[in-house]
């Protein structure tokens, strides 16, 4: 069974980086360009769907909006934020929502594939393995 | 004589308006001998007529002017003119108990079949004196009172030239931290995508791009990052001393050289609610700062305090100080006086940055050779809690790298 991580973010120069630095790992990426588009893909690949990269500034729906819809809807599905935009207190919120990691762009390959491990592990130990 | 005739009449009149007169009036013949005194005289200067008469005048002078009175009489005497009563002619006289009386005195000489007399007008301005006395007290209590009231206009001046420059400062960095952390995003969204890329072409150019690229992103860290309020659950109380401590030793091992030396005075101070890594950060910029300002074997002195609700920490290094013009951007982003591979200029405005957000301020005293000292302050947690008194002059040694 694939293992899928949802990379969602309006920049697609962005998505093909976190391709680039999650690839040689077992982690296959969907990308999505909006919420709308997450939410589709989750949908579809409800089963093989281990967390979700996600961006916080985004026209239409925020990163913050769509995280803490994640998290309501799916709450198996852990999500990482990842975006340009340091802000302690978005951090803090973001914790308090469910969101496993908050990472500011820009992040090293090592770092990423170690958040999303992190995540995935967490999600493991949620439900009792996959 | 006979006393009804009318030229006694007159005589008597006139000695009645002689001796009622408020002046005392004074005769002396030529030799200075006494030979008439009024009633109001002989008051004035409290002798019974038959003591003072046949007395030289200098009876009445204190002693220590008679030698000049009697030269002077001399001199007058050889050519006397009528000299009027006025501003300018006061005496002292002395009265028979010894004490002295500002006096005014008009000269009239005048031929009498008895020879040359002089005939003196004296009036006791003591009263005068002490009104004039008065005046000019008061007068000097009035220069001193606007002496003082324009004193503390200069200070309420001054203090409010210096809120506003704080607020203007305040302010510029308040707009500053609004726009880098809007650049921030512009840059750290397309510095991952390069990052990425460079990570995935690998090779020696890759390397260097990724290199390259986290010194931008750590910049933008700096620049944006300090300004963001601290949330609650981060705050910790923070012992100010043991930042010090901490921060001289940052510096020690970043400079690596022990040419200057750091002497400290650190008092009981409360504790500061704050990040402690930021206090320590704000703590060794501003330490090194003064250590690469100072010459080999030049003292840079750290002191704590806590004054009224406030703990501060001075630093101060004897180097040549720092430029009038300077003054005003030395917390901007990216001002340095450094060379170029000693420091960005973002070492004061980080240090302005968390200052700031804790509510703390910063003073700045320096002097063109004379060196430079830098008070900062943050409000303390509370009355509560203080870290123990300390001397040392154990010397972390430092110098410039």
């Amino acid at each position: 069974m694939p293992h899928h991580v949802i990379v969602l973010d309006d920049e697609e120069d962005v998505r093909k980086g976190i391709r680039l630095q999650l690839g040689g790992t077992r982690f296959e990426v969907l990308e999505a360009q909006g919420a709308e588009e997450a939410i589709e893909l989750l949908r579809e690949h409800a089963l093989t769907v281990e967390a979700i990269i996600c961006d916080v500034r985004m026209p239409k729906i925020s990163g913050v909006e769509a995280a803490a819809f994640f998290r309501r809807e799916y709450r198996s599905t852990p999500v990482v934020v990842l975006t340009g935009f340091p802000d302690v207190n978005l951090a803090v919120d973001f914790m308090k929502k469910g969101v496993v990691e908050y990472l500011v762009k820009p992040v090293e390959k090592k770092e990423l594939i170690a958040a999303v491990e992190k995540a995935v592990a967490q999600r493991t130990r949620f439900c009792g393995g996959s | 004589m006979d006393p009804m005739s009318p030229r006694s009449t007159a005589e008597n009149l006139l000695r009645l308006a002689v001796h009622a007169a408020p002046a005392g009036i004074i005769i002396v013949n030529r030799e200075g001998t006494i030979v008439f005194a009024n009633r109001t005289m002989l008051n004035m200067f409290g002798y019974p007529e038959e003591e003072l008469l046949g007395q030289p005048v200098e009876i009445l002078v204190p002693e220590t002017l008679a030698n000049a009175h009697r030269q002077q009489r001399e001199l007058y005497s050889l050519g006397p003119s009528r000299r009027d009563m006025g501003v300018g002619k006061e005496f002292e006289g002395l009265t028979k108990t010894g004490r002295r009386i500002p006096i005014e005195i008009g000269l009239r000489p005048d031929e009498s079949e008895n020879g040359q007399m002089i005939v003196a007008t004296v009036i006791d301005i003591s009263e005068r004196k002490a009104i004039e006395d008065r005046l000019r007290r008061h007068e000097e209590h009035l220069e001193e009172l606007v002496a003082e009231r324009t004193r503390e206009l200069h200070e309420a001046q001054a203090a409010r030239e210096r809120a506003m420059a704080r607020l203007i400062q305040a302010d510029k960095m308040a707009a500053i931290g609004t726009l880098v952390s809007g650049i921030g995003h512009e840059i750290n969204n397309p510095l991952y995508v390069i990052m990425s890329l460079a990570e995935a072409m690998g090779g020696e150019y890759g390397e260097k791009i990724v290199r390259h690229s986290k010194h931008i992103a750590e910049t933008v860290k700096n620049l944006s990052g300090y300004a963001q309020p601290a949330h609650k659950h981060e705050l910790q109380r923070v012992d100010i001393n043991a930042s010090i401590d901490a921060a001289i030793m940052m510096v020690k091992r970043s400079l690596q050289s022990d040419e200057v030396e750091i002497k400290q005075s650190t008092g009981t101070v409360p504790e500061i609610l704050a990040k402690t890594e930021e206090i320590q950060q704000v703590l060794f910029n501003v330490i090194r700062n003064a250590v690469q300002a100072s010459s080999a074997r030049d003292i840079v002195e750290l002191e704590s305090r806590h004054d009224d609700g406030w703990v501060s920490v001075s630093i101060h290094d004897a180097g040549g100080g720092i430029a009038e013009g300077d003054r005003k951007k030395i917390f901007d982003p990216f001002f340095t006086t450094k060379g170029p591979d000693e420091g960005e200029g973002l070492g004061l405005y980080i240090v302005q940055q968390i200052v700031s957000k804790y509510e703390g301020r910063i003073d700045l005293d320096s002097k063109r050779g004379k060196g430079t000292t830098f008070v900062i302050r943050f409000p303390a947690a509370d009355r509560v809690g203080s870290s123990t008194r300390r001397e040392s002059n154990a010397a972390p040694r430092d110098r410039p790298g």
